[in-house]
């Protein structure tokens, strides 16, 4: 079996669930990041020279995945700036989305910058260290930390929030 | 306003944990990646194909009528040794060495310098010219260029294969600042002497000579 074959089976069978997760912190959105997983994946494994090692594979598949967020985010808001009378609202709403509306985390995530939302995942949920999240992203580690004082500042003021409003719902 | 981070960890598990499984197989995704890089080397193929058309279709173009394809690979210098003696110091330069050997010398010394030049079998030179340079090399049918001065110059009679001897006089120049340096070098010129052998010319340093103060300056 070929080594790439080999490594991809291993990372997918074992590690799908824990990068789906991982996709779904980055987008907010579970349709997007199981997109975003598989294109990741495949990116990871398409050139034939590149493919990465077994004991890198995830990490690198992780990179990839923040990377095509950010830029996909990029790419989408470009799009809505130039044709916002495309627009249409969804019709019908995927069953996912009302998890991803009641939860306060990923409503309080949306507030953030692309960069903001990766940097934050992968602190916090990754537990990377900045020097990491700064080689990831393609920074410096002044301005991710930058990013992770404002989002945290940011997220304070959205949970904090949230949380009264769901303690003062409870209260009546 | 501040946020507890342990709390945010313990948040982030357990919105993270809200999403659905995932519902692509792993070989969903081979057969993805196996797509990907077929498409991927027929790129990388069609690129050289392509690459390779426009390296063929444009000097065909340019050169106005056709012409048959010949390739004409530069001239191949014939690889001598040195033996070069300088002020009663030999020091070895074999055929095929990237460095030169280096002698300090001293602002205004008269230097004795003697040059054995080993012309391998098979080959003849039509040409040499031994002499100082100042790190440039440009050889040309009709003599270095940028050697000053030429200390020795043979065009007469062919040299043959065997041992050649030049002995050169070279004073110092005492204009020269110590920590700088020139170069001994030898320009040949060959005319065709095999089959597989263009005629053509090369330059080499075969000397590094260091300027180093003198003693007692």
């Amino acid at each position: 079996m070929e080594n790439w074959k080999r490594t991809l089976e291993e990372l997918t069978a074992s590690r799908r669930v824990a990068l789906k997760r991982h996709a779904f912190l980055l987008c907010g959105d579970d349709s997007r990041s199981e997109d975003l997983v598989q294109e990741a994946l495949v990116r990871a494994f398409a050139r034939p020279l590149r493919a990465p090692a077994p004991g890198a594979a995830e990490a690198y598949v992780r990179a990839i995945m923040v990377n095509l967020f950010i830029d996909a985010d990029r790419r989408r808001s470009r799009w809505v700036r130039l044709a916002p009378l495309l627009r249409t609202p969804p019709v019908t709403a995927d069953p996912a989305d009302q998890v991803v509306a009641r939860d306060a985390v990923l409503m309080a995530m949306r507030g953030l910058s692309p960069r903001q939302r990766a940097c934050v995942v992968l602190r916090y949920y990754q537990d990377l260290p900045v020097a990491e999240i700064a080689a990831v992203l393609g920074v410096a580690d002044g301005t991710v930390k930058r990013y992770l004082s404002e989002a945290m500042h940011e997220m304070a003021a959205r949970l904090s929030a949230a949380d009264h409003g769901s303690a003062e719902g409870a209260g009546r | 306003m501040t946020i507890d981070e342990h709390g945010l960890r313990r948040r982030l598990e357990e919105t993270a944990a809200k999403a659905s499984a995932p519902r692509f197989t792993t070989e969903d995704v081979v057969r993805q990646v196996r797509r990907r890089r077929t498409r991927f080397i027929a790129m990388a193929v069609g690129a050289v194909v392509a690459a390779g058309a426009v390296a063929v279709a444009v000097p065909v173009a340019l050169s106005g009528k056709s012409q048959p394809m010949v390739s004409h690979a530069p001239p191949v210098p014939p690889e001598l040794t040195y033996a070069v003696t300088v002020n009663g110091r030999t020091e070895m330069f074999p055929a095929g060495s990237s460095t030169a050997p280096r002698f300090a010398v001293t602002p205004g010394e008269n230097l004795t310098i003697v040059v054995d030049a080993y012309v391998p079998a098979d080959t003849t030179m039509s040409a040499v010219w031994l002499g100082i340079t100042d790190g440039v090399l440009s050889p040309r049918p009709d003599g270095p260029a940028n050697m000053n001065p030429i200390l020795a110059a043979r065009s007469g009679a062919p040299l043959g294969p065997g041992v050649h001897r030049f002995t050169l006089r070279w004073a110092v120049p005492a204009s020269l600042r110590p920590g700088t340096s020139r170069q001994l070098a030898a320009e040949w010129a060959w005319s065709r002497s095999s089959p597989s052998r263009s005629p053509g010319e090369s330059e080499a340093f075969i000397a590094e000579l260091g300027i180093q103060a003198a003693p007692g300056a």
